[in-house]
């Protein structure tokens, strides 16, 4: 029972981690058809800043705020700047965000050096709760609880908001939003900050127990690609579902037979590609 | 008398051209100097050990002013994707046939070590190693060619198996990281424990980039004595956070090779890696005047710590400079200069390091505690192994007819 217990929450906490990376992609591809694959690199300079930040002032609650207001204007940079110029062309939106990747991380590399860093846990949440037999780390319990609120905010965002409404009615027809006079540019760069942000929030809340490092850039972008995949793209509630399934698979898939590790990630996703290509909420 | 002046002047000129023909070649030879191909990475996951790397090679010629056997050396530096096995082979290309150097050195990463091997073969090209250590290299895929300062894989993992059981643990979970290295270093670990009469009861191979340990911490068999790993870089740091995460600090000791508790990752770990121990042929924290030399110059030069792999760049260039002053800079004389290599014994600041007849070192294996000294973490060494062998007390003939740790992975427990 405790097994069941430990690996339960477990798969719950990496799922909200994985919610949190992939939602920025989905929302972002959602609105605007554009596939960020410098989506990873939010992801380690989030971490690495907010790394910064928590040097200096100790508080991981402004680690957490500054690093994901920086990445959020580096987010907006992007968009104002670069994306704005390539909407409608996918090839080029594709190597344009491929070529940022590897300029982040050189950047990275650069500035915060190679050795691979955690941020330190904040106060409260340094120990671990113990319950009988059970010892669970209570940060990872701020994961989940950090991923639910900022699940149940997005929701509220996008079903209960004049915002969401606009962003909406720019997901299913973007010309009639248009002639609405719905300011779709604008609508675009706030979409992207989100993105941008969200992914960053996962870079601090991620950074503690997976770390920052070169190259967590690409595996995080790749687990964000496998839950949108099964979540579906474009679709919030498919991030959450996805974020949650693959990080219950993949833990007891791993708990229970490890011999199959390197494959519990990628299952499913191969198992909703052949079943239901678009992903449980995407829509084709 | 004047005939004999002429003819003596004549002899002297004779006499003095021969001379100046034969003196020529070496002076002109020694103003060229020997030329050094270095390969490393500076981008991607490996980034820091191939800085470290160079940074640790390049603070030897410092110290001796670019100079070994009365010819300067040049040294030529390649990097940018040097881990894959394809781009070292053409960078080692570009610097043996369009630069002509004479000795190849440095490398990261196990596969180019094995791309260049057939490579530097095929070329005849002096090549010292600095890093990657799969076994095969000094072992069954022994060439003339290659040469290590650094370490084979489970050269110091030996003695920690024989260590683990001395201390009284008999039951021992293993758990390295999902590739061939993680094999051979934590196999190496695995022989000597069972040889001594302890018990494997369970082995866990995890993926490279497994992003989080939960579901296999959780799943060790708590009748273990001893958990015993292999963890590098990022896995390292997360490993021994959710270890102590997961309440499995102060219950089940945790031992494992030296990368766990890497010196670059301590700062990282705090008070979770306190007791940790781990066997490597390094530790920051070793009192040897050598070291304390070493490890004050490259702070000085470089402004950070040194790390394993500065060190291993160092005695690199500890063994390629000796082995030039052998042959008396005369590192056209391939036959003479690779003999040379193979007979260099150095001052490293690990220690005496020499090379077995299959180019890997014979040196100190050091077993490691980390504590804490004041603010600051460290690797006390606990237990030295003096000049220990890649062949533990086997020999080449008994250990090569072993099966190689990559085909024992699964067989260990029982």
């Amino acid at each position: 029972m405790n097994f069941w217990i430990i690996q339960i929450l477990n798969g719950v906490s990496f799922g909200m981690l994985l919610f949190l990376l992939a939602a920025g992609l989905s929302l972002i591809f959602g609105l605007m058809k554009v596939l960020n694959l410098a989506h990873g690199s939010y992801y380690l300079l989030g971490g690495y800043l907010g790394l910064t930040v928590l040097r200096f002032t100790d508080s991981f609650l402004l680690a957490l705020l500054g690093a994901a207001l920086g990445i959020t204007v580096l987010g907006i940079l992007m968009e104002r700047w670069f994306l704005r110029r390539i909407y409608g062309e996918p090839l080029r939106q594709a190597l344009l965000t491929f070529g940022f990747l590897f300029i982040f991380a050189d950047i990275a590399l650069w500035i915060w050096g190679g050795n691979p860093q955690t941020l330190p846990k904040p106060g409260p949440f340094t120990g671990s709760i113990r319950m009988g037999a059970i010892v669970f780390p209570s940060y990872r319990l701020l994961v989940i609880a950090v991923g639910l609120v900022i699940g149940v905010g997005l929701w509220w965002l996008q079903e209960k908001t004049r915002l969401g409404a606009m962003l909406r009615a720019g997901v299913d027809d973007e010309e009639m939003a248009k002639g609405m006079g719905i300011n779709v540019s604008l609508l675009f760069t706030v979409v992207f900050a989100l993105g941008a942000f969200l992914a960053a929030v996962g870079g601090i809340m991620g950074g503690v127990f997976v770390g920052v490092y070169p190259g967590a850039d690409f595996e995080v972008l790749l687990l964000a690609f496998v839950v949108v995949i099964i979540g579906g793209l474009g679709s919030l509630k498919g991030a959450f579902v996805g974020g949650l399934l693959v990080g219950l698979i993949d833990n007891f898939g791993k708990a229970l037979v490890p011999e199959f590790a390197l494959f519990t990630v990628f299952v499913p996703m191969a198992v909703i590609l052949a079943i239901r290509p678009t992903g449980l909420f995407g829509r084709a | 008398m004047k005939v004999r002046n002429e003819r003596r002047v004549t002899v002297g000129f004779i006499t003095l051209a021969l001379l100046t023909a034969l003196l020529a070649p070496p002076v002109v030879q020694a103003q060229e100097p020997v030329k050094v191909g270095f390969i490393y990475p500076d981008a991607g996951t490996f980034a820091q050990p191939g800085l470290d790397m160079r940074d640790g090679f390049l603070l030897y010629w410092g110290q001796v002013g670019n100079k070994a056997g009365g010819r300067a050396v040049e040294l030529l530096l390649e990097n940018k994707g040097t881990a894959k096995a394809d781009e070292g082979l053409t960078k080692a290309r570009k610097l043996v046939e369009r630069d002509k150097v004479h000795i190849l050195g440095g490398v990261i990463s196990t596969p180019v070590a094995y791309a260049l091997r057939t490579y530097v073969v095929e070329k005849n090209m002096p090549t010292v190693i600095m890093n990657a250590g799969a076994d095969g290299i000094t072992q069954k895929q022994k060439s003339d060619y290659m040469f290590r300062s650094a370490f084979a894989n489970s050269d110091s993992s030996h003695p920690l198996g024989e260590w683990a059981y001395k201390q009284g643990y008999r039951k021992a979970v293993i758990m390295a990281m999902d590739f061939g290295a993680g094999y051979e270093q934590i196999g190496g670990f695995a022989r000597t424990f069972i040889e001594a009469g302890g018990q494997v009861i369970q082995e866990i191979y995890t993926p490279l980039d497994a992003a989080d340990y939960a579901p296999y911490l959780t799943s060790i068999k708590r009748e273990a004595d001893v958990v015993a790993v292999f963890y590098a870089g990022a896995g390292a740091l997360r490993f021994v956070n959710q270890y102590a995460e997961f309440g499995l600090k102060g219950k089940i000791p945790l031992i494992g090779k030296g990368y766990l508790v890497d010196e670059v990752i301590l700062p990282g770990l705090g008070d979770n890696a306190v007791g940790i121990v781990t066997s490597l042929h390094w530790s920051a924290a070793l009192d040897a005047p050598a070291n304390k030399r070493f490890l004050e110059a490259y702070a000085a030069k470089y402004k950070r710590p040194a790390t394993t792999y500065a060190e291993q760049g160092y005695v690199g260039a500890q063994m390629i400079a000796q082995a030039l002053e052998a042959v008396k800079g005369n590192v056209e004389n391939r036959e003479a200069f690779l003999a040379a290599l193979g007979k260099v014994e150095v001052d490293a600041p690990r220690g005496k390091v020499k090379l077995d007849a299959y180019h890997n070192p014979i040196h100190p294996i050091y077993i490691r505690k980390v504590e804490k000294k004041g603010n600051e973490l460290q690797n006390t060494v606990i237990a030295t192994y003096p000049s220990t062998s890649q062949f533990w007390k086997w020999g080449p003939d008994a250990y090569l007819a072993m099966p190689p740790y990559a085909e024992m992975k699964g067989k260990w427990a029982k």
